[in-house]
């Protein structure tokens, strides 16, 4: 009987646990793609040390799930645009469910494995949480400290005192 | 992991999804490190006016201190590349104490009516200019020689004219005084009488399309909208080797003859358009197959054309060219 063998390329994460990945779902790695496929043959795993095994897990989930998604087009000059691209209740969904902290994981491991079309869309649900709130707001929900000095901090609300009640 | 870990590549990249109007007013509020961050070139190459308008009620009314609005374009102006402005945006520019200009601005986009005297104390301000795109529709607020001396490379004018009589030498003196021009698109109304409803249909003669050719020997784009003109201008400028896209759109004469003259002197159309035009048939899409090997986009649009052409030329287009 023949059986079709997919090709696979292994990734061990922070855990030391180790991912059989199929070569059409890494093919979402961008730079990554040529350098993985030289490890085809590898029998041994290619380590990530910055990437944890849930990261890792949602990740495979995220590219199988767009898996024949159309590429991207390879234009930087878009990036620095403000697309007006809304992101799909699915991702939504799915890059809300672990909070937070799983959220900043996925776009750090997303930036480094390469996948553009993960990194946008994690980006702009983090863009959306920082939309149309006052900067207090912004502070709590972040937990960003606020370092200004009492005068800075007039001085900031002074130059922009049109946006404050 | 947090937003304060992340790498700053990444931070940037979800500020890049945040509107401008927020990044100046709310973002520059956060902390230290996002107060520098909310001013990086990056954000602010495309600058569009009207967004400062679209703040929330309370906001806006704040917002309305001249000098604020003035602040902050004197804080991103080195960086804006691309400017849409509106009428309240040149007045704030024009009556701030310290001068403004965009040194670096390329891209100028002009939407709204703005008295000639207005207009041309911004483009003072752009030392670079490249290109300009404006819509008009007070016709007596437009005035060609606005362009005059500009060197722009991009010139893209929407515009109700007056009256047709002085068009011809307008135009001629528009190319003459832009002779690197790369792109130029027409979409032009005059207005009949007073009514501003009664709008008449303007013919460009052949004589002023072949001026405008032969004056400018780099145009790589082409394009008439509401413009009747014939095609015989085409004839005798020579071929014209760098036009690469092309349309023609609402010419009532334009036939295939004129498709022909054109296909033969632009050789290396990659785009043509020919829309609303009723008088295309089989002939005219045969030399569009002989002449064009390399076009890319082909649009020929009417709601009566396609009676006359038959799927036999279609194929000889599919054969001959790369679409």
């Amino acid at each position: 009987m023949y059986k079709k063998i997919v090709p696979q390329i292994k990734l061990e994460t922070y855990e030391k646990e180790v991912f059989e990945i199929d070569l059409d779902i890494a093919k979402k790695f961008g730079k990554l793609v040529p350098v993985l496929q030289e490890l085809l043959n590898d029998d041994k795993p290619l380590t990530i040390k910055t990437i944890n095994s849930g990261t890792l897990k949602k990740i495979i989930t995220w590219c199988t799930y767009h898996k024949d998604d159309p590429l991207p087009p390879e234009d930087d000059d878009n990036r620095m645009k403000h697309s007006t691209e809304e992101v799909s209740s699915w991702d939504d969904k799915f890059l809300q469910e672990d909070g937070q902290a799983a959220l900043f994981d996925l776009i750090s491991a997303a930036h480094t494995l390469d996948i553009d079309g993960l990194l946008d869309v994690a980006c702009k649900v983090v863009a959306t949480m920082i939309k149309g709130k006052a900067p207090e707001e912004i502070r709590k929900v972040f937990n960003i400290k606020n370092d200004f000095t009492q005068q800075e901090e007039d001085q900031v609300r002074k130059e922009n005192d049109w946006c404050e009640d | 992991m947090d937003i304060n870990d992340i790498p700053l590549e990444l931070l940037l990249i979800i500020l890049s999804y945040i509107p401008q109007n927020e990044l100046c007013y709310t973002i520059s509020q956060v902390c230290r490190h996002w107060n520098k961050l909310s001013i990086l070139p990056d954000f602010w190459r495309t600058f569009f006016y009207d967004d400062l308008s679209k703040l929330p009620r309370s906001s806006s009314e704040k917002y309305s201190k001249v000098e604020n609005r003035v602040a902050h374009i004197r804080n991103i102006q080195t960086f804006i590349q691309d400017l849409s402005i509106n009428r309240i945006g040149i007045q704030d520019i024009k009556n701030s104490k310290s001068e403004i200009v965009f040194s670096n601005l390329k891209h100028l986009h002009i939407p709204d009516e703005i008295n000639g005297h207005l207009f041309k104390d911004v483009l003072k301000r752009c030392l670079k200019l490249q290109a300009l795109d404006l819509h008009m529709y007070n016709s007596l607020t437009c005035s060609f020689e606005l362009f005059c001396g500009l060197d722009l490379k991009e010139i893209q004018i929407s515009c109700l004219i007056p009256t047709s009589e002085t068009l011809a030498n307008d135009l001629i003196f528009l190319t003459e005084t832009n002779p690197n021009l790369e792109k130029l698109y027409l979409d032009l109304t005059a207005r009949n009488g007073n009514s501003i409803h009664s709008i008449m249909h303007l013919t460009l003669g052949d004589n002023i399309i072949r001026q405008i050719l032969m004056q400018s020997r780099n145009l790589k784009t082409l394009a008439f909208g509401n413009c009747s003109m014939s095609s015989k201008g085409f004839t005798s400028c020579g071929i014209i080797f760098g036009l690469t896209e092309l349309t023609i759109s609402n010419c009532y004469w334009f036939d295939d003859d004129g498709i022909e003259c054109i296909t033969r002197n632009t050789k290396n159309l990659l785009v043509l358009e020919i829309l609303e035009c009723n008088n295309i048939s089989d002939k005219g899409i045969a030399s569009i197959a002989e002449n064009c090997p390399r076009l890319l986009c082909l649009s020929i649009y009417h709601s009566h054309v396609g009676v006359q052409i038959t799927n036999e030329s279609l194929m000889a287009i599919a054969h001959a060219c790369r679409i």
